[in-house]
């Protein structure tokens, strides 16, 4: 018995001295055992339509849309998360995606990835976040990026980053190379994919659009008072320059701006390609007013090309008319003297963020409303005239009380185009507006969306004959309203709403093309572009 | 003495507190008075995960999770909840991070989750966090499926969940566990109970850490043309993952009079970082690397209990309870904005009082039962201001019993007011029939709501996120139907459980966070929304060494204004679980958890996959070897290795908040 229980004791003792090796070894194994999720299928998330003409991307409200301009079939989506520009097929009733590229962690092709770069820099560690794209030449799309602060180079066919000779500010021009610290070193070109526009801005103002001063940026200049530019907003080519506009956020709970800039970079073509580099005399034009947002190129009929930039004014994170804090413009940019010639007023307006969309002809300039349902205009006509591009002075003010100078506002804050209100839309406190606008390729029909409403609105435009300046309101005619989405409401959780940018194919419907004729983005409850027909037939 | 009407749920869930309670109607209450004799199911235990009902109310649906059950598993609470049917739970991480609880489609907020009977979710997001609760310190796990308003009033629709924690039992008794695991993460508990002079306490302490990086998977989107869109890279790491937590339990009673006195609280604190959302493009993925989270938590109780202690329903009970919440948020140094240091408590003090209420004229046909409740809610944060509430209600509930016992019928009403909401009455109906041996038919019919939590209505205008003062009450409706099977075979050699249910709910005012404008997010009311579904689970036990339970659950839910499902939950989720070697000895555990695929947006559009995840355990008694120290010492001394998610699989329940691949962890649990 005793010797019974003595083996026992003896196994039990082995066993158990056994066991806690055991047990050592499985901790020293499990603190090691962890994986990433990689060994079983990929983590495909899908996304299936919910609309016959709507097709579904990744994420949340696209970014940007742009048609093609040499292929009048195709357009390039901008998807916000993962970031990525997608090739769109118009043909159809619903926009079919082709191809899709996504933008990697090295995003301007400078060897290091934004984030490790931007740290390098002393910045957070920072990635792009994609926002609105637009045709180049050359078959180029220029695609802004905020938050790493850069416009992207991608290739208008297949939506893949192309590489640019870019290089820094010349040494002794205004810029200092160190002013741009996300450009190659000075005097060195470097192949990249993105023009950094993170630049240092030294405004004349002062102060902030809170009325704060402005104070001296130890990365830049401690001497001065200055800031990195941000919020990468629109860009266009002009007489051989790109211009960047910079919206300078500096407080968004607050809602203040830095001053508004204009960033300006030499965009010139040799026999090697391509070159883009911080022009010499003038890298930054500071605009009228605070948040400059959308950039286009306008071509008057004797041929000048100006550059239009949307100062929409500091915006709150709200919607109706308090929540515009100061007034908005249309800043006229002569590309070839670098100077604004001309300031349009818009008052309190708070233009939507979008480039100004412009009819054919060139006569009338739309904008939307960041906080309200309503449109505005000018009349381009009033950019017609040479002594507005005339002397170094200030810029001319364009609302008929500049002697000369004729009144280029249409509709402005004190007399906008009023977007006609859906019944079962939401409450004004809750949400009003945020408004795109599109000229059909006749230039006789402007559509408008709501995003709060959900609604298309059709807009008959008379140029017939030769109407004065600025172009009688009566001219504009609202013709009907369409509910295209559902509005942001409760009762429309779940279903498409949100409309947001619109463009309208070029050609004339049915002749040109068989297909629907307009586009706009979704931003809810994912992320969709949407076909429609206004005046292509079935 | 054991009272024959007794059943063995009843005896089971002994001195589990009521909620309602009837302060004003104490006077009324004559203690012993007669009650009709229940009728007596076979009482058998098949450990594992239990199903069946042995619920405080007899004719709901749920089950009774006993965490002993499980031990030397290094089961979290969210672990041990995901294998009921029903329940989902959403997790938002790995060790540590945050995960809360859907019963039937239910959001958070939807479920009342209660610690010794006293509401613990959070009266300012609604809901709770359950990887703040440790589970060595919870005895057992009280889950109730569908609408428990008449009990726990507001929030009560989806289900009901209490936790009980480890009480004085009057000996004198010890356990301590510690574990390590993958991400740096650690963990260990003990706990005491004594008997000292006439007073029985227990008190326990549970601590967690974890470093709490991992690396992930990042999804790719595939949209209707066949393309796929990736992040790159496709992997990342999250970051500023730590977390810190510790927890702790006392419990004291003696008697007192005629009845006896217990305190009980619970004091919870957790520190750590917050990574926030997997967005964006690159290695950071869009992660806050900065910021950081504190909260704490204490919950405290006093109660005195007189008349029969092992029924909750049958006992006089009054008590009085408080519960704190603290909170802090703070990032340093957000991109354009200000440094944000966000703090917000909350207090609630309640009342409660309840007994039976034998009038005469009823008590002739039924057991009847009264509670009254009061609670008053005060909020204070210096975003959001100061704010308080006071709810207070009458409860009761009958009890008949017919056709020899085969039928019980439980009809109740709950008369709830809560400042703000007004008065609103909730008339429930329970059935139980015993329609065979060991075969009970079960149907309810109970109405719920659930007022707006203060964040919902009180959020602090951010610019881009804020409340809704003008929100309305949440309003629902449910049926139940189904059958419980119990019955032991071949001279206990064979064990059988068996759970069917069907539910219909129906819900209107469903508060929902949605974007309102292009830059604002803010809750408000939609419209009415239904769900159904179909649970069932079963539990076999064979010659006491091979366990084995499964459970399916079939969900469809529909907003009545789209016609699209509701997001957040599979539409199907099945659990297998066997369990093998003799009891206190060594076993072997296998699990495997499919969760189909998971809708994440409004639109109906957009789907996480499914998945399968394989889990599996193995644990050794070193008490039960004999002449070692540990068989001398101890009365148990388990050593145990934990692996999820063997398959290493990418595993996501929001699509914004990875989890990780697989991980192990190691440890030991003692008893003396």
């Amino acid at each position: 018995m005793s010797s019974l229980h003595a083996t026992r004791v003896r196994r039990g003792r082995s066993a158990s001295r056994h066991c806690l090796r055991a047990a050592l070894g499985l901790l020293l194994g499990a603190l090691g055992c962890s994986g990433s999720g990689d060994s079983g299928d990929p983590l495909i998330v899908e996304d299936t339509l919910t609309s016959p003409v709507c097709t579904p991307v990744a994420g949340d409200f696209p970014s940007g849309l742009a048609l093609s301009g040499s292929a009048p079939d195709r357009a390039a989506l901008v998807q916000f998360q993962p970031p990525a520009v997608a090739i769109l097929d118009l043909r159809e009733e619903r926009p079919r995606i082709l191809a899709l590229q996504g933008i990697p962690p090295d995003s301007d092709a400078d060897g290091v990835d934004d984030a490790q770069r931007s740290a390098q820099a002393g910045f957070f560690p920072l990635n792009p976040l994609l926002g609105e794209i637009a045709t180049a030449e050359h078959g180029l799309l220029l695609l802004s990026a905020s938050n790493y602060e850069e416009i992207l180079f991608v290739d208008e066919q297949s939506g893949a980053l192309v590489g640019l000779r870019v290089a820094n500010a010349a040494s002794g021009g205004a810029a200092d190379p160190s002013h741009y610290p996300l450009l190659p070193p000075a005097g060195e070109v470097h192949v990249r994919s993105a023009v950094s526009t993170r630049a240092c801005v030294f405004p004349q103002g002062a102060l902030d659009s809170g009325g704060e001063a402005v104070e001296p940026e130890v990365g830049c200049d401690p001497a001065r008072p200055g800031f990195f530019s941000n919020l990468t907003a629109g860009k266009s080519i002009a007489a051989g320059h790109l211009f960047v506009a910079t919206s300078n956020l500096r407080n968004s709970g607050e809602s203040r701006f830095y001053p508004g800039s204009v960033l300006v970079y030499d965009w010139q073509s040799d026999a090697a390609g391509l070159r883009v580099q911080p022009d010499r005399e003038t890298p930054v034009i500071a605009t009228s007013g605070f948040n400059p947002t959308g950039v286009v190129t306008h071509r008057t009929h004797s041929g000048r090309e100006v550059v239009l930039v949307t100062v929409s004014g500091a915006i709150g994170a709200s919607t109706g008319a308090r929540n515009v804090y100061s007034d908005a413009a249309v800043d006229v940019i002569d590309p070839l003297r670098l100077r604004v010639a001309a300031r349009i007023p818009l008052g309190r307006a708070g233009p939507s963020f979008d480039r100004m969309a412009i009819d054919r002809g060139g006569r009338v300039g739309i904008l939307g409303a960041s906080s309200q349902r309503q449109l505005y205009a000018v009349d381009l006509a009033a950019l017609e005239n040479p002594l507005l591009y005339e002397g170094d002075g200030d810029p001319v003010i364009l609302d008929g009380l500049s002697a000369g100078f004729p009144d280029a506002r249409i509709f402005h804050a004190d007399v906008p185009l009023v977007l006609p209100d859906r019944s079962d839309g939401p409450p004004d406190l809750h949400c009003e507006g945020f408004t795109h606008a599109a000229l059909n390729a006749a230039g006789s029909l402007i559509l408008a969306t709501d995003q709060c409403d959900g609604s298309l609105t059709r807009i008959r435009l008379d140029l017939s004959g030769s109407p004065p300046i600025p172009l009688p309101r009566a001219r504009f005619e609202v013709l009907r309203m369409d509910e295209i989405t559902a509005p942001l409401t409760p009762a429309g959780l779940g279903l498409i709403r949100a409309p947001g940018a619109l463009r309208v194919r070029s050609g004339e419907p049915g002749l040109d093309f068989e297909g629907p004729d307009a586009f706009f983005l979704v931003g809810l409850p994912d992320a969709q572009v949407c076909a429609l027909r206004v005046e292509s037939p079935l | 003495m054991e009272r024959p009407h007794l059943s063995a749920a009843q005896r089971l869930t002994a001195g589990m507190p009521a909620r309602p309670l009837a302060l004003g109607m104490l006077i009324l209450v004559l203690p012993g008075a007669a009650l009709p004799a229940a009728s007596q199911p076979e009482e058998i235990r098949v450990e594992g995960t239990r199903v069946g009902n042995e619920l405080p109310d007899p004719t709901a649906f749920g089950e009774v999770l006993l965490s002993d059950d499980f031990e030397a598993e290094r089961k979290s609470l969210a672990d041990l909840l995901s294998e009921s049917p029903g329940v989902f739970v959403r997790r938002f991480g790995g060790p540590g991070d945050p995960s809360e609880l859907s019963i039937r489609g239910s959001s958070a907020a939807q479920v009342a989750v209660s610690i010794n009977g006293v509401r613990a979710d959070s009266a300012l997001r609604g809901g709770i966090d359950l990887s703040r609760i440790c589970l060595p310190l919870i005895e057992r796990v009280e889950v109730q499926r569908g609408g428990g308003a008449v009990r726990e009033g507001s929030g009560a629709v989806g289900g009901t969940v209490n936790l009980v924690t480890r009480a004085p039992d009057g000996r004198d008794s010890s356990r301590a566990d510690f574990g390590a695991g993958s991400f740096e993460t650690y963990q260990g508990s003990f706990f005491r109970s004594q008997r000292l002079a006439e007073i029985d306490y227990a008190l326990g302490y549970c601590g967690f850490g974890t470093q709490g990086d991992f690396r992930f998977t990042r999804p790719v989107f595939r949209g209707p043309d066949g393309v796929e869109s990736l992040f790159s890279p496709p992997q990342a790491r999250r970051i500023n993952n730590d977390r810190v937590q510790h927890a702790g339990t006392l419990g004291i009673q003696r008697e007192l009079g005629a009845g006896n006195l217990r305190f009980d609280d619970f004091l919870g604190y957790s520190a750590g970082g917050e990574p926030g959302i997997d967005c964006c493009g690159g290695e950071q993925a869009g992660q806050n690397a900065r910021a950081r989270n504190r909260d704490w938590v204490n919950l405290a109780q006093i109660r005195w209990r007189a008349g029969d202690f092992t029924s909750a329903d049958d006992a006089l009970e009054i008590g009085l309870h408080h519960r704190y919440e603290a909170l802090r948020f703070r990032d340093p140094q957000p991109r354009f904005d200000d440094p944000v240091d966000l703090r917000q408590q909350i207090s609630t003090l309640g009342a409660r009082a309840a007994g039976p209420l034998p009038l005469p004229l009823i008590a002739r046909y039924a057991n009847l039962h009264a509670g009254l409740d009061f609670e008053w809610d005060a909020m204070e944060s210096r975003e959001a201001g100061h704010h308080s509430r006071l709810v207070s209600a009458l409860a009761l509930d009958a009890r008949w019993e017919g056709f020899e016992q085969r039928l019980l019928l439980v009809p109740a009403l709950r008369v709830d007011w809560s400042q703000g909401f007004g008065v609103r009455a909730l008339p429930a109906l329970g059935i139980r029939v015993q329609a065979l041996t060991g075969l009970s038919l079960l149907a309810n019919l109970t109405p719920a709501f659930r007022i707006p939590s203060f964040d919902e209505l009180f959020h602090p205008d951010e610019g881009f996120v804020r409340g809704n003062p003008d929100l309305e009450a949440e309003e629902a409706l449910e049926f139940d139907a189904g059958f419980e099977y119990r019955r032991a075979f071949l001279k206990r050699q064979l064990e059988l459980r068996a759970v069917a249910s069907y539910f219909y709910r129906d819900i209107e005012d469903s508060i929902v966070w949605v974007q309102i404008n292009d830059r604002t997010v803010a809750p408000v009311n939609t419209g009415e929304a239904r769900v159904r579904g179909v649970e069932i689970a079963t539990s076999i036990g064979l010659v006491n060494r091979l366990r084995v339970s499964f459970q399916h659950t079939e969900l469809r839910s529909r907003r009545k204004a789209t016609g699209r499902s509701l997001p957040g939950v599979p539409e199907r989720e099945s659990f297998l679980r066997l369990e093998w070697g003799p009891p206190d000895l060594w076993k072997l555990v296998g699990e495997a958890q499919y969760t189909g695929p998971i809708l994440v947006s409004e639109g109906g559009g957009r789907r996480l996959p499914g998945r399968t995840v394989w889990n599996a355990s193995v644990a050794l008694n070193l008490a039960a070897i004999p002449g070692t120290f540990f068989s001398r010492e101890l009365a148990r001394f388990w050593l145990s290795v934990d692996f999820q998610n063997l398959g290493d699989v990418a595993v996501r329940d929001a699509l914004a908040f990875p989890q990780p691949g697989r991980s192990a962890s190691v440890g030991f649990e003692a008893h003396w």
